[in-house]
């Protein structure tokens, strides 16, 4: 592939990189935008919460999964037919997914609700279509969206020559955090504004001549499209004439079918979804803590999937992912933890908005608002710490080695969250549980550095970019699969305290004392289920120690071992000649 | 290339079909029946099947359970939004209601057994059957009483023409349409409609006879909050089907005794008919 720099302009390569990150922030936006606003989404739509907890749960788990295997697959894709093309239709997809989100009430519920009649031969319930409809376009908006971080990545290669491209590199990969780490912040804050002044905003745009129903939460997502379709326009203006190199071989199809049927697999049979279209998914569970029925037959065939993917992809003259990488220590060191710590970021991007909504004041749409706004807030607390400690994270990669650096920071997290696990109860106040978010926040972050940056150093020139996909791709899947079997276990364990504590109430009791202790008694499940998912974050990270102990050497380079030869000489030299 | 094509038109004919296949009319040259005479009939077929799946879903303006607000009082806190359920002659009914509580949606299993009521909700009750009233006054008996139940509310639409024969979801149906008030055809929602004008559509299977589905439509429940009017979606189907209604204690009592079978919950639920609650 030739990738030397092409004959732009430096000013267009500029705007060109101003224009691809507005898509790249939109998507990781959209990452962790609905983890605060789901029990809001869920209430406009007219879907019970407690017993479809686990279907709605799949406009998280729905988004991470496509996002990850988009961002597997379409790096590759886009070595092969060109960056201008791959990266525009998937603009298109993002905006397309956006579009049938905001509209999900209409066109697309219609939609499906024409299919599951004359073909599916089923009378469906319209709300729970308009939820089928949300996640549907939830995870078209993902495969728009994961493709938007590699494919950006590699422009940045065929725009900028070597030497260049490390400014640029880093832009998106902060543009990126910046998105998802603001995300629920922006979807909470937003949701409760627009509950608040939403009629307010609609009067006012009336007497301009627009008349737009009141906003709520489809404005998240209708804002997508204009803004995609600029950065759409502008983009493919922009690109015109930059040369596209052409990698040469062929796309590995089966070796990404297969990985994708392995992700699939692991997450639907760890029970992230008990049945999307069902409307008493949580009266299933109830009384079988565990696993569904159908779980052990998909985990078995993501397993045969997976071990299928490994021997075709050893085969391949040109594999979707080269095996070979994990042979350096330090990759496989690193996308190990990185599966951990995923796991625990996503265990406290989900812990949070579900805990303040069960301490919600009462259940109005109001409080719903209220807490999803508190909600963004207190997750905030977990991921700007995380985000600026990646850059202490990356000083002392440099002092105390990479191992040192991610025990410290593995250590810290493990202590946040057994704090949280052990103090949080109905009237903890929000400081101490943000404190404690703080502490797992910096924890997290303080992995980021010596993680990335022990691969980078560990890889080839030419392995580089993939083998940084790599540790990138395994946080989302640790994600994945946290949001996926921590919904079914803490559904799971909510009914069955419940019901435990149910079989001990006094035979005497009337319909209304029943009412209130049933009441107390899912409050106190709900609360105990909380705190126990948070002790077990505290046992992953205790985990993660394990392969962080294989990670060695630290990101001092011999350039740095240079200039600091080169300061203690200049340093010698001016002691010496004032004459000490 | 030419694959690519292929398949790109293929996908839109497959789109088409869809699109398409809806409710378009069918022309026909067989003088239609009187709508009257398919509406009476229809009414006829209801009050005489031991057992109907009903569904009742609610899409627009909300309808609320409770009365208006008034000065300084409550109101308008609980709004309607679904019912799945079972009728089994004469007097029992079971269903999966879903309701918006202060705004909230929650979901509630009913059983009423003449004038007797069960409860069971995740939260409210655990997850067990409490007896309770849960919607005052209400009778399974009167949905099809002549006087007035279903029967009563199909025969008190006026203005009723025959739009034509139809192909609904793949079933050939006669669609009528009338006009009536509210309170003439509350049966049809369980009572829930209040005392708005209503424009009615109905269609009628061609080959049985039987009412399939209602749709009423409350012009008037336009608002500039709710720019859609009220608008509900009955259907009646499965008639005659193998139902059984049972109170949670006489399940309870014959699961004991091994005459039932466990439930998936695990739990003795008494809902005899769990296997006809789920669409």
């Amino acid at each position: 592939m030739n990738v030397s720099a092409r004959p732009v302009s430096r000013r267009r390569r500029w705007v060109i990189m101003a224009l691809i990150l507005i898509p790249v922030f939109n998507g990781a936006l959209d990452l962790t935008i609905v983890s605060a606003i789901l029990p809001e989404v869920l209430t406009r739509l007219n879907i019970p919460i407690d017993t479809n907890l686990g279907s709605a749960a799949w406009a998280v788990t729905g988004y991470l999964l496509a996002y990850t295997v988009s961002m597997t697959v379409m790096g590759r894709v886009s070595d092969l037919i060109g960056r201008r093309g791959v990266y525009l239709v998937c603009l298109g997809i993002f905006i397309a997914g956006s579009w049938c989100v905001a509209t999900a009430h209409e066109f697309p519920t219609d939609f499906l609700n024409q299919f599951a009649r004359q073909v599916l031969r089923q009378r469906p319930d319209l709300n729970q279509l308009t939820l089928t409809a949300v996640i549907i376009g939830r995870v078209v908006q993902a495969l728009g969206a994961g493709a938007m971080v590699p494919v950006s990545m590699a422009l940045v290669a065929d725009l900028f020559p070597p030497e260049r491209r490390a400014q640029p590199v880093g832009i998106i990969g902060a543009v990126d955090t910046l998105g998802w780490v603001l995300g629920h912040l922006y979807g909470g804050v937003m949701v409760n504004y627009f509950n608040q002044h939403g009629e307010q905003i609609a009067q006012t745009l009336k007497q301009i001549g627009l008349d737009w129903p009141a906003p709520d939460w489809h404005t998240l997502f209708y804002i997508n499209v204009p803004v995609g379709l600029l950065a759409l326009v502008l983009t493919w203006w922009a690109l015109r004439g930059v040369e596209h190199p052409i990698a040469r071989g062929r796309f590995d199809l089966v070796g990404a079918l297969l990985a994708s049927l392995a992700l699939i697999g692991l997450n639907v049979g760890l029970g992230g979804n008990t049945d999307v279209t069902g409307s008493t998914s949580l009266n299933d569970l109830s009384g079988q803590p565990g696993l569904p029925a159908y779980a052990v037959p998909l985990l078995i065939g993501a397993v045969v999937a997976f071990g299928v993917f490994l021997f075709v992809e050893s085969r391949r003259r040109y594999p979707l992912v080269d095996l070979h990488l994990f042979r350096k220590r330090n990759v496989s060191a690193a996308a190990s933890t990185n599966l951990f710590v995923g796991f625990c970021l996503m265990l406290g991007l989900v812990s949070v908005p579900l805990f303040v909504n069960l301490r919600a004041e009462n259940t109005t749409a109001e409080a719903i608002a209220r807490a999803a706004e508190k909600a963004g807030i207190l997750l905030s607390g977990l991921t700007i710490p995380m985000a600026i400690a990646a850059i202490p994270g990356g000083w002392l990669a440099n002092r105390i080695g990479y191992r040192a650096t991610t025990w410290l920071g593995l250590l810290i997290a493990a202590v946040g969250f057994a704090l949280a696990g052990l103090t949080w109860r109905a009237d903890t106040p929000d400081l101490l549980m943000a404190s404690q978010m703080v502490l797992v926040g910096v924890g997290l972050g303080l992995t980021i550095s010596p993680i990335g940056t022990a691969v980078i150093n560990d890889a080839n020139d030419s392995q580089r970019g993939v083998a940084s996909a790599l540790v990138i791709i395994l946080r989302l899947i640790g994600m994945t699969v946290a949001i996926s079997s921590l919904t079914a276990f803490a559904l799971s364990r909510v009914s069955y305290l419940t019901n435990l504590a149910a079989s001990q109430f006094p035979t005497n009791l009337t319909a209304e004392q029943m009412q209130q202790r049933a009441v107390a008694a899912y409050f106190a499940s709900g609360i105990q289920v909380i705190d126990e998912v948070l002790l077990l974050g505290a046992i992953i990270c205790l985990a993660a120690l394990l392969p962080a102990m294989f990670l060695q050497g630290s990101a001092r380079t011999e350039a740095d071992d240079l200039i600091a030869e080169r300061h203690r000489l200049e340093h010698e030299l001016s002691e010496v000649s004032s004459g000490r | 290339m030419l694959r690519t094509v292929r398949w790109a038109a293929l996908l839109a004919m497959v789109v088409l079909v869809v699109a398409c296949a809806g409710t378009a009319a069918t022309p026909t040259e067989v003088p239609l029946p009187d709508p009257q005479t398919l509406l009476n009939k229809a009414a006829a077929e209801v009050r005489n099947a031991r057992s109907v799946r009903i569904k009742l879903q609610l899409t627009g303006a909300p309808s609320y359970v409770d009365p208006p607000q008034t000065p300084g009082g409550p109101g308008n806190t609980i709004a309607f939004v679904s019912a799945d359920g079972a009728y089994q002659a004469p007097d029992r009914v079971q269903a999966k209601v879903v309701a918006k509580i202060l705004g909230l949606a929650g979901e509630v299993d009913v059983i009423a057994i003449g004038d007797d009521q069960w409860m069971r909700n995740k939260i409210l009750t655990a997850d067990r059957w409490i007896r309770q009233i849960f919607s005052p006054g209400f009778n399974a008996a009167r949905l099809v009483s002549s006087d007035q139940g279903i029967e009563a509310a199909l025969k008190a639409l006026k203005e009723v023409k025959m739009v034509g024969k139809e192909n609904v979801d793949g079933v050939q149906m006669y669609h009528i349409t009338g006009k009536a008030s509210g309170t003439d055809i509350a049966a049809l929602t369980v009572g829930l409609i209040r005392g708005s004008d209503v424009l009615a559509d109905i269609y009628i299977v061609v080959d049985t006879g039987r009412v399939d589905r209602v749709t009423l439509v409350q012009p008037d429940t336009v608002t500039e909050k709710e720019p859609k009017p009220t608008t509900w979606q009955l259907e009646i189907f499965d008639y005659n089907a193998d139902v059984q209604i049972v109170s949670p204690e006489a399940a309870a009592t014959s699961i004991a005794t091994g005459a039932a079978t466990l439930p998936a919950t695990g739990q003795p639920t008494g809902a005899a008919t769990e296997a006809t609650a789920a669409p």
